[in-house]
């Protein structure tokens, strides 16, 4: 375990696509023939390693593989062989580093302590897009507590912050609005980044509210950029700068509530949408998983959801037809409105007093019937 | 790093260590051969006999290793690598730009120092360094066990709002008394997290919500995640000692983290607001403890932790003057911009620093300059 350069026998179970290597230091000839070539590994568009044909290392012995067969980053010195883990197949000499070969860069294969090519890992052709920010419509609470930026690829991650920026309607950027949390928060994939505004900004009376006064204040005109400079996770980047422009309205001090809901119910025998009018936009992302269809006997409605009209609506289309009779309608209590208010409690509240005005429930039910 | 169990004098800890060498595996019963499929490396934190746990916020899982590196050493040298990030960055084969020093970790058995890197793309590396000797660990064919966070049991649900909170962020670990200790975060709701998982995994999961009073903030502030944690035990009973963003250090009595329980901190010190904790450990210095912190905005400080099992109170009115400081008392060390802390042996620390000239260190102090 404690390896540094591995020799590894067992056969790579990954499904290797082999592209051709690149151009030559005082190689040139060795480049000619199939046989010298040294060619990418690439796995789910990532550099994972670099192969060359058994004949290139006549009489490669396992154990010094590690030195025979060196890779350096060009221009640094070549103090440090990258360190990586070897395997051997019929016909190639597999290297394995720890992590894919950067794209953009040149890296230096040495053979028998001799450069035997030089090879740049290309550049990834596909750019990555910023697909959506939500929440969707311009017009904010001035107590806004999430931003969701929607990419098409998986990004950098660790450094968002250098590429995210909120300015006032002058063009000034302003400070500590985000919350800035050693692990960012990210969906598995890595395409969706979850962005707090500073809570305790946000939270009246506290005291970074007091003293750097809310995030966003009522009735100005912010700008959201995100600059074109932000590389997906293979380094290509953004292919413009986005912006979204905020107008901020007041202050969100209730809490959402599903009785005010108006629900456009579908008919029995066929494969209509409810419709849900929730009158105010909730959170994109919870609004997803945390809203529930039941039947009469309790089992829960198979279907597909569809959230439109800048996060006000939500439409449920079953993938059988209804039937008549009754159903029920189920929310769990962490559905929230813009501003993190859910359905048990405010975001912005004192525990001493408001706990005891509403209890928290376990679910929220609406009953209604299908005829 | 963040985080180190405390409390043991050096003999305790020599016989600690060869409790653990002589001590049938029993670890080892949930363990498989083969690779375990760590998506991520966000926080690090050491078992018994060499484990090594790894939290993977990308999986919502913590994995075990055995890192089989139990040669005990009782002095480790001093480590002192400038320019870590370059050394690390060309020995995986790219530039500083595209890697991140996500955790460090000193095994206590053995003294190496455990280092969790990723890269840009997201793949995660974990690295030892001994002495200026930096290697990656082949996390391939390994010995390891796992257990999933976000499938938590049904128990889990009796907690407050009846269910368990989605994680996708873990914040710190720290292993106690048998249990692996693990602080996280939602990406879609504001709500602090801590569970305490049984050491060899089963299914069995307590998840707690933790409330604490908040003193910068004047108010109850239930849901706040804690950025960093340690256990001590503070006139003889162990404690969870946590801190938050804007700083407040919060006691739970260990044993009142249980399945399902909401339960209320003791606020001891109030170190700052617009800061944020990143990584704390515990020390000691001739006959005292001292809990060190690091921080993002503010220096390096220590608590002694007499003065924290001295201190009886609970901070719950507003510190009144912005960006003060309450509770026990503090030292600010002359060290700022530490990023990372761990102990290296009972009389040296080490810590990550960014310097003011970019340069990003790996230093080592002893507790002398405490």
């Amino acid at each position: 375990m404690n390896a540094e350069t591995m020799i590894s026998l067992s056969s790579m179970n990954k499904l290797i696509i082999f592209s051709l290597m690149l151009v030559t230091l005082g190689c040139q000839q060795k480049t000619s023939t199939n046989s010298n070539k040294v060619s990418i590994v690439w796995e789910d568009e990532r550099a994972i390693g670099l192969s060359i044909p058994k004949p290139v290392l006549k009489n490669a012995i396992e154990d010094s593989l590690p030195s025979q067969f060196q890779v350096f980053l060009a221009k640094s010195g070549k103090q440090h062989a990258i360190a990586g883990e070897y395997s051997i197949s019929q016909h190639e000499i597999i290297f394995e580093p720890f992590i894919p070969l950067t794209r953009g860069l040149t890296y230096e294969v040495l053979v028998n302590h001799q450069i035997h090519f030089n090879l740049e890992i290309p550049k990834a052709s596909e750019v990555p897009k910023l697909l959506a920010i939500y929440p969707s419509q311009d017009t904010l609470p001035e107590n806004l507590l999430k931003i969701y930026l929607v990419f098409s690829k998986p990004m950098l991650r660790g450094h968002s912050l250098q590429y995210i920026k909120l300015s006032d309607n002058k063009g000034n950027s302003l400070p500590n609005i985000f919350l800035n949390l050693q692990q960012e928060l990210w969906n598995e994939e890595g395409t969706v980044l979850t962005l707090w505004l500073d809570p305790g900004r946000i939270k009246r009376h506290l005291q970074p509210n007091e003293s750097l006064g809310p995030p966003l204040l009522e009735g100005k005109n912010y700008k959201l950029m995100i600059s074109a400079e932000w590389p997906d996770e293979q380094g290509a980047s953004l292919t413009s700068a986005y912006t979204k422009n905020i107008v901020t309205s007041g202050r969100d001090t209730s809490v959402p509530t599903p009785n005010n809901w108006k629900l456009k119910l579908p008919k029995a025998g066929t494969l209509q949408a409810l419709e849900l009018d929730l009158k105010e936009p909730h959170d994109y992302f919870l609004l997803q998983h945390t809203i529930h269809i039941v039947d009469h006997s309790g089992n829960i409605v198979r279907g597909t959801n569809l959230i439109t009209d800048v996060e006000r609506k939500y439409s449920f289309t079953p993938a059988t037809p209804w039937s008549a009779g009754i159903y029920k309608l189920q929310i769990e209590p962490q559905l929230e409105d813009l501003a993190g208010n859910n359905l048990d409690r405010l975001f912005d509240r004192d525990l001493k007093t408001s706990e005891k005005n509403h209890p928290v429930k376990n679910i929220y039910e609406r009953e209604w019937q299908i005829e | 790093m963040k985080k180190g169990i405390i409390a043991i004098t050096a003999a305790a800890t020599i016989l600690l260590v060869a409790a653990f060498i002589n001590a049938p595996r029993s670890s080892a019963g949930s363990f498989i051969e083969g690779t375990p499929e760590i998506k991520s490396i966000s926080a690090l934190t050491f078992g018994p006999d060499g484990v090594l746990f790894i939290g993977d916020s990308k999986s919502a899982a913590v994995f075990a290793i055995q890192t089989k590196d139990v040669t005990p050493l009782e002095k480790a040298s001093p480590v002192d690598i400038k320019n870590i990030d370059q050394k690390i960055a060309a020995l995986l084969g790219t530039e500083t730009k595209n890697i991140t020093i996500q955790d460090l970790k000193v095994n206590p058995i053995s003294k190496k120092i455990y280092c969790a890197v990723q890269s840009a793309d997201g793949t995660p590396v974990l690295l030892t360094i001994d002495k200026d000797n930096i290697q990656p660990v082949s996390l391939k064919n390994i010995s390891y066990s796992n257990t999933t966070l976000n499938d938590a049991p049904a128990e889990d649900a009796k907690g407050r709002g009846g269910r368990p909170l989605r994680l996708s962020s873990i914040s710190d670990l720290d292993f106690s008394n048998g249990k692996l200790l693990v602080s996280g975060l939602s990406n879609q709701e504001f709500r602090s997290s801590f569970r305490s998982i049984p050491f060899p995994f089963t299914k069995a999961q307590d998840q707690t919500t933790l409330e604490i009073y908040h003193a910068a903030h004047g108010r109850y502030e239930t849901e706040a995640p804690i950025e960093t944690f340690t256990t001590a035990e503070l006139n003889g009973k162990k404690f969870l000692v946590a801190s938050y963003t804007c700083t407040p250090l919060v006691l739970f009595p260990l044993d009142d983290l249980k399945a399902g329980q909401h339960v209320k901190g003791r606020t001891v010190a109030e170190l700052g607001a617009g800061n944020r904790p990143l990584d704390m450990i515990t020390m000691k210095k001739g006959n005292d403890l001292y809990l060190i912190l690091a921080n993002s905005e503010r220096p390096v400080m220590k608590v002694k932790y007499k003065d924290i099992e001295s201190y009886q109170e609970s901070l719950t009115s507003p510190v009144k003057e912005a960006f003060s400081t309450a509770g026990v008392p503090y030292v600010s060390f002359p060290i700022v911009n530490v990023l990372q802390l761990d102990k290296l042996d009972d009389n040296q620390f080490i810590f990550l620093q960014r310097r003011p000239n970019g340069d990003l260190n790996l230093s080592t102090r002893n507790n002398g300059s405490l």
